[in-house]
């Protein structure tokens, strides 16, 4: 590259558009609950596996075998306030990353993905911008969403990593042989060469019934549930899903905690998902959170390190921050 | 095969920015496929605005390695078993040792660090500027250290000081290999073959052997001298002295265990003793600075000196007011004759205590030293007098000597060396004297004939080219203005708690750790040049230091062999 970018390129702002930050920090008043996450899944077949609810699923150990997770951290950078005529719109920039371990002899990151965005409600469209910090130069890709709820900027934000990390996951399900664990609900169900199983940390909705949710409380470490069915058939993510407990432990904790959901695309053979099923469930307690994690167990090690990791890689938001002001403010004086 | 090393600077790292980077200290981040070890020398370019390109040189003092991503002590666990990813972080903390040009700046992070060799290693550690050196041993990569001349002659500085455990510091053989590292390299010029050294063998009978090859010397250690540029053999000029054996008269044999010939035995005559004024040497212990002792024995050595005129009879001894002073015992009941007269000028206005006292000295040196000072007895006392030109390298024993008698050794031939010196008036060619357990000649405390002379030699014998290379095993127990006036100051495995004092402040903490765990035959050396103290190693004596080492390996070796476990 021979001549040196501006400090950053002006994008034009929507005609007409107002676009002003909001001085407070984005942790404060801002942000939803994960069971947004959590759709009604219309019909639940839970005896696919088996009817019998009562006991629980007892895999044998398996020997080892290479695992991959993948995972991604997103992060409101600045929030905006988007005006024009009476009209006012929530937005924000925004950055995540997604990347992956693999967990062999040692635990090692593969390829990290940063993205920046920016993002402005009321169906309001705004210009691709860049940033200059250093040699550095920070991409803001320009997004919409036709509502003026306030945190529907920052559901899509959270859609946009969610589906960073599905292409992630599969581009590495296309190329590796192993099992791959990515954070979350399943959210695709394209066949890969090698399986991918999402994982939700937590649930407040229970898809099975309250009878057959008793026997969660009886999973001992490494043991599942019966496989189920979840998803309407015309809506198209329908997959086999399960409950494992990943790690003991005893009172004052509830007796759902260290439960974790695990799901599989149901396009699978209902052998193969059976023997997905017992293979993950044998092998999560190995990796369940460590004790001192703010979200002990469920939060898996690996994933603790790779969200750490990932934070350090989208960069100081402090700076991000910063250098967005300077463009509004630039924006501001532009004719 | 050896591997030779490289000669040119390699690329270790880069300056990092997450510690600080100042000009005189920085810290160079190591990858996965690079080393640095303690003492690398390290070299970064920076640019200067307006100033150009300023090269800065350094040492590698710390080296740290951690795991990015952990934060738990047990997270290792984890690491290890495979669950938790982590990246492992090696730095390495870097002392600016030279800025060329002089521009205090600090390397930028992100610079890329490389590690000195040839000419840069050079730099790094000022070998360039260092006109006349002489090997000073190897680093801890292999590489020939030096040290510069300049500062050891006299020229710019003089004198060099060597701390230690004993035993385990390995100072004697230090010293010895900076003698012979002198003795054999071709710096001192013409002077060289005059050049002289004085070395007392404090301890065992290790360098009654000087004069012959190590014939067990390994190849490493040949190799290590080819790398120094020295040739491997012994000490060529040699002289060995010892003390007369007790109770010999007549013919002098001298008092060594190891070896039968090659030995001369020493003594003095009485007439040299009284000449010379000697006897201030049987005194020698440090002195309360408040006691008259020291009035009273210059007093009698002024009285002996000028009663008594030499025997026509016998060139050893003196005759006092008619009748002859035969051997030492005699001189001594002269001396108490003289002071237990009231009406005598020997003894002054002194005091009945110091008297005594000064007596019950003079008894115990009789005792303990009596047998090195012969009278008529003496056949050929020019053959048994120490002459240190005789030689390039004099070894005088005196490890089988009391106390008492070591002090006066010492005392008589340091006297006898700072006269010469001052004598011949010029530094050149040098004398150099080795001297190990200092703190018994020049405590800290208090004062003795010895300690005045050593402080002479420290503070003077820069000019007149007599060189201390002093050596001791605690240097918070020898008179601070002898240490402080040696240029070199050496260190082998201290103490711990000895390391941390005063005496030390040279040493950065992280090398007086590292003090605590020297092996024989590694040393931390502190020279003018260079800023911080640099750990190097000394190949083993290419002479031999006991006698299995002087001899070919003999029959009775193999025979021993079948007793040794397997």
């Amino acid at each position: 590259m021979n001549e040196v970018p501006p400090t950053f390129s002006v994008g034009r702002k929507p005609e007409g558009v107002t676009l002003r930050a909001d001085p407070w920090m984005p942790e404060f008043g801002m942000g939803f609950e994960a069971f947004v996450e959590e759709e009604d899944e219309g019909q639940v077949d839970a005896k696919v596996e088996s009817e019998d609810w009562s006991r629980p699923v007892v895999p044998a150990a398996r020997p080892p075998r290479d695992l991959w997770f993948v995972d991604g951290v997103r992060r409101v950078d600045l929030r905006l306030i988007a005006s024009r005529g009476g009209q006012r719109s929530p937005g924000l920039i925004g950055s995540f990353a997604v990347g992956s371990v693999r967990c062999a002899e040692r635990a090692r990151f593969g390829e990290v993905m940063v993205g920046r965005s920016v993002i402005l409600g009321g169906g309001l469209v705004p210009e691709r911008f860049e940033l200059r910090r250093g040699s550095t130069i920070l991409a803001f890709e320009p997004l919409t969403v036709p509502g003026i709820e306030p945190d529907l900027p920052l559901w899509r934000l959270q859609r946009l990593m969610r589906d960073a990390e599905a292409a992630l996951a599969a581009r590495i399900a296309g190329a590796e042989r192993s099992v791959i664990l990515a954070d979350g609900p399943l959210t695709f169900h394209e066949p890969t060469k090698c399986p991918i199983v999402g994982m939700a940390k937590r649930f407040h909705r229970l898809y099975i019934s309250n009878e057959q949710g008793e026997l969660l409380s009886h999973l001992g470490k490494g043991q599942r549930t019966p496989l189920f069915l979840l998803g309407r058939p015309e809506s198209g993510v329908r997959r086999y899903a399960w409950y494992a407990r990943i790690a003991h432990l005893p009172a004052p904790w509830h007796d759902q905690t260290a439960i974790v959901r695990c799901e599989v695309r149901a396009t699978l053979p209902i052998d193969e998902a059976i023997e997905l099923a017992d293979e993950v469930t044998a092998r999560l307690p190995t990796y369940a959170g460590r004790r001192a994690d703010p979200r002990t167990p469920q939060n898996l090690a690996p994933i603790a390190g790779l969200e750490t990791w990932l934070r350090h890689r989208m960069g100081d938001t402090r700076l991000v921050r910063r250098a967005a002001l300077s463009w509004l403010r630039a924006t501001e004086m532009a004719p | 095969m050896r591997v030779e090393p490289a000669k040119s600077s390699e690329p270790v790292g880069m300056v990092i920015g997450t510690e600080d980077s100042t000009p005189l200290r920085f810290w160079v981040g190591v990858p996965a496929d690079a080393y640095l070890q303690l003492d690398d020398p390290v070299l970064v370019e920076t640019e200067v605005p307006g100033r150009g390109r300023v090269r800065i040189f350094g040492l590698v003092q710390d080296v740290r390695a951690r795991h990015e991503g952990a934060t738990f002590d047990t997270d290792v666990f984890l690491v290890n078993s495979g669950v938790l990813p982590v990246e492992t972080a090696v730095a390495a903390e870097v002392v600016a040792t030279r800025f060329e040009p002089e521009i205090y700046v600090p390397p930028l992070p992100g610079l890329p660090a490389v590690r000195a060799r040839g000419r840069d290693r050079d730099e790094a550690l000022y070998f360039d500027q260092m006109v006349r050196r002489i090997p000073a041993g190897l680093s801890r990569d292999g590489e020939p250290m030096f040290l510069d001349l300049d500062f050891l002659d006299g020229g710019r500085g003089a004198h060099m000081n060597i701390s230690g455990i004993s035993g385990v510091a390995t100072k004697t053989s230090y010293a010895l290999f900076v003698l012979y590292a002198l003795f054999h390299s071709p710096t001192l010029g013409a002077f060289r073959p005059n050049t002289k050294a004085i070395v007392f063998n404090v301890k065992g009978e290790d360098l009654m052997w000087l004069d012959r090859p190590n014939l067990r010397l390994t190849q490493t250690a040949r190799d290590d001298y080819e790398k120094l540029g020295l040739p491997v053999g012994p000490f060529e000029s040699v002289g060995l002295w010892a003390p007369v054996r007790q109770g010999t008269r007549g013919h002098a044999v001298p008092s060594v265990e190891s070896r039968s010939e090659g030995v001369t035995a020493y003594y003095w005559t009485i007439k040299e003793f009284i000449r010379e004024r000697y006897l201030r040497f049987l005194f020698a212990e440090a002195e309360d600075e408040r006691s008259q002792i020291a009035d009273l024995v210059a007093r009698i050595e002024h009285y002996l000196d000028r009663e008594c005129v030499d025997d026509p009879d016998n060139p050893a001894t003196v005759v006092h007011r008619g009748v002859a002073v035969a051997d030492f015992e005699a001189l001594c009941s002269l001396i108490s004759d003289q002071l237990e007269d009231e009406h005598s000028r020997w003894r002054g206005r002194l005091a009945d205590s110091t008297v005594a006292a000064f007596q019950r000295r003079l008894d115990a040196a009789r005792f303990r030293v009596g047998h090195l000072i012969w009278g008529r007895e003496a056949e050929n006392a020019a053959a048994h007098r120490i002459d240190f030109e005789a030689n390039q390298v004099t070894v005088v024993d005196i490890h089988d000597l009391h106390d008492r008698a070591k002090r006066f050794v010492t005392g008589v031939i340091l006297k006898r060396l700072f006269e010469h010196k001052e004598r011949i008036g010029r530094r050149e060619p040098l004398h150099i004297l080795v001297l190990d357990e200092l703190n018994r000649y020049a405590p800290r405390e208090g004062r003795s004939p010895i300690k005045e002379v050593l402080l002479d030699v420290a503070e003077r014998g820069r000019s007149l080219g007599m060189i201390l290379i002093g050596a001791e095993q605690t240097a918070s127990e020898v008179e601070g203005r002898i240490i402080a006036n040696a240029a070199f100051r050496v260190v082998g495995r201290l103490d711990t708690a000895e390391a941390l004092r005063n005496e030390y402040g040279f040493l950065p903490a992280v090398t007086r750790q590292r003090a605590g765990i020297l092996k024989p035959g590694s040393m931390i050396l502190q020279q003018p040049h260079i800023p911080i103290p640099i750990q190097l190693r000394f190949p083993f004596p290419c002479w031999a230091t006991r006698s299995e080492e002087a001899t070919p390996t003999r029959d009775s070796d193999a025979v021993f062999a079948r007793f040794r476990t397997p």
